[in-house]
């Protein structure tokens, strides 16, 4: 094809396209990326005692008591089950509902009889020196009705002893007896006092509070608490805690499905803690740690949380239980990569 | 497993390569054809951007060099002989049409002159007409490719995004990486449709511009011409 010189504007034209074009093609052959955002990792230091103390233990923490137990004076009407703050540490028992197959082995039930047995411990010396009281008062007990006793043991008892020593009975040390017999009721069992028509009115006027509100719990315990081994209880080493976190997030596994169609999953890892009983079940509502208002994020928290709910109770492996303290708040964080792959 | 698994193959096909090319490539058959439409109406507008910028240019050289012959004082008679065969402006076409006409009613027997000027005068204004539309001839062109090219880019972008809205309605995905290509490949069509309306714009308005200018020119001669030829025949009336 011969070019026109006279009108050139075609081959030109198109020419210069084609380098265009062929400059586009070369310039734009890589698309600029953006530069990958290099996240911070956290980075905890050390000292050297540190390790140390791990590895040998410390030796003068106190000694964990498997399952501290409040103390409780009436067995109380409703249970609620509330993640222990420091506030309710002290009042509430929160059962221990331990579904039989998810723990075979169970280290702090066992405890759990000879506690339930200490408390009765302290009654029976109670009884005593009121039976010694009635044996020599017995012939004027016999007379006297006694006064209405709260605990139901006692008047099967007291019909007892008075049976065999009947036929003893001297009326001329009736007097004696008497004497004898009356302060000494009001020391047997301070807490009754004898009924006195008088104070009728006055019991009727105290409004005052008592001192001291009976504390309830799911079982009466008279002890006192001894304390609970929180601070200074034994702890998770490093390992064992990673143990426990892969345990934790075995279990996860099977019931998480993250939300799909969220691509950048390796941005998005909600953190969530949550409260565990000593027997594995979820306490409380998890807490989302590192909140993000993005619906994606949202998305996976809510994903998580389901998950964590799904889950409970968790299989929590023998070793760890005695370590409860440690691992009742656990975070988790939630990474596809970390739990799913 | 799933979910990594759709993060990681969309996070592949987002940072697998993006060039103009595969864009080209990837991109729907509609939204192909009116990119390469564009991209040839885009070579057309500028052959003709060429073209009329080099006849302008001619011309206004050409015109210079009639003036300044035709003002010289050099006999009418001689240009004449010279330019008939082949006039090479409008200026020169003008002179020639009137010349011919001229010729034809004085020279053959001097009977025709009575309304000799008003013939002139149709004779110029065909010829004009005639030159200034050789001068102006596809300036449409470039204005319809200026006004209509960006809708068609737009057209091919709407389309394109439909598209990938549909493909994402399919895939049930949301995610940016995975809508990115296909409104990457529609805005193409957008830019190409800018990259020819906007040169075409510019030139048209350069080019009309520039041949009203020329127009004008040769009207003002052409007058001037009508003037000296009716100065002619009225001394030639007057004679006789």
């Amino acid at each position: 094809m011969a070019i026109n010189w006279s009108e050139p504007g075609l081959p030109v034209s198109g020419a210069i396209h084609v380098l265009c074009i062929v400059a586009t093609l070369v310039a734009f052959s890589t698309p600029p990326k953006f530069e990958d955002m290099s996240e911070s990792v956290p980075v905890e230091i050390i000292n050297a005692e540190e390790p140390n103390q791990i590895a040998k233990g410390e030796k003068s923490a106190k000694e964990a008591k498997p399952d501290p137990k409040p103390r409780a004076d009436k067995v109380a009407a409703v249970t609620e089950t509330k993640p222990d703050s420091a506030m309710d540490k002290r009042d509430v028992v929160t059962p221990p509902s331990r579904p039989p197959s998810t723990e075979p082995e169970t280290k702090p039930t066992p405890p759990q009889p000879p506690k339930v047995a200490e408390p009765v411990k302290p009654e029976p010396p109670k009884p005593q020196p009121k039976e010694e009281v009635k044996d020599e008062a017995l012939l004027k007990a016999e007379k006297k009705p006694e006064p209405p006793k709260p605990e139901p043991p006692k008047p099967e008892r007291k019909p007892e002893p008075p049976k065999p020593e009947q036929p003893k009975l001297d009326p001329t040390q009736l007097a004696k007896l008497i004497e004898q017999s009356k302060p000494a009721q009001p020391k047997a069992d301070p807490n009754t006092k004898p009924f006195n028509p008088n104070d009728i009115k006055k019991m009727l006027e105290s409004k005052e509070k008592p001192a001291m509100a009976a504390s309830t719990g799911a079982e009466v315990n008279k002890t006192a608490s001894l304390g609970a081994p929180n601070a200074t209880g034994p702890k998770l080493n490093p390992s064992q805690k990673g143990q426990f976190g892969d345990a934790i997030k075995d279990q996860l596994s099977q019931c998480w499905s993250p939300p799909a169609g969220v691509m950048d999953g390796h941005t998005l890892k909600p953190m969530i803690k949550f409260n565990l009983q000593p027997d594995g079940s979820v306490i409380g509502q998890p807490v989302v740690m590192n909140d993000q208002s993005s619906p994606a994020f949202r998305a996976m928290a809510d994903s998580a949380m389901r998950a964590i709910r799904k889950c409970s109770p968790f299989k929590i492996p023998a070793q760890f239980a005695p370590f409860h303290n440690d691992w009742k708040d656990t975070t988790v964080i939630f990474d596809p990569k970390d739990i799913l792959g | 497993m799933n979910g990594t698994e759709v993060v990681a193959g969309a996070l592949q096909t987002a940072s697998s390569e993006i060039s103009i090319w595969t864009m080209f490539w990837n991109a729907h058959f509609v939204v192909k054809v009116v990119m390469l439409g564009l991209l040839a109406s885009s070579v057309w507008c500028w052959s003709i951007i060429i073209d009329k910028e080099l006849l302008f240019r001619r011309e206004r050289r050409s015109m210079d060099r009639f003036e300044e012959v035709f003002w010289s004082g050099q006999s009418l008679e001689e240009l004449y002989r010279a330019l008939s065969e082949r006039p090479n402006n409008a200026m020169a076409a003008v002179f020639v049409a009137a010349m011919n006409e001229w010729k034809r009613s004085v020279e053959n027997s001097g009977r025709a002159v009575t309304n000799l000027t008003q013939r002139l005068d149709k004779v110029l204004d065909v010829t004009i007409q005639r030159e200034v539309e050789r001068l102006e001839s596809k300036l449409l062109v470039l204005a319809t490719i200026g006004s209509a090219s960006p809708f068609i880019g737009l057209f091919g972008t709407v389309w394109g995004i439909m598209n990938s809205f549909r493909s994402i309605a399919a895939s049930k995905n949301t995610s940016l990486a995975v809508v990115a290509p296909g409104i990457a490949e529609a805005l193409f069509a957008t830019a190409i449709g800018l990259f020819a309306a906007i040169p075409a714009v510019i030139a048209y308005n350069k080019l009309q511009a520039e041949a009203a200018k020329q127009q004008a020119r040769v009207e003002g001669f052409a007058d001037e011409f009508s003037a000296i030829l009716s100065r002619q025949i009225d001394e030639r009336i007057a004679a006789e």
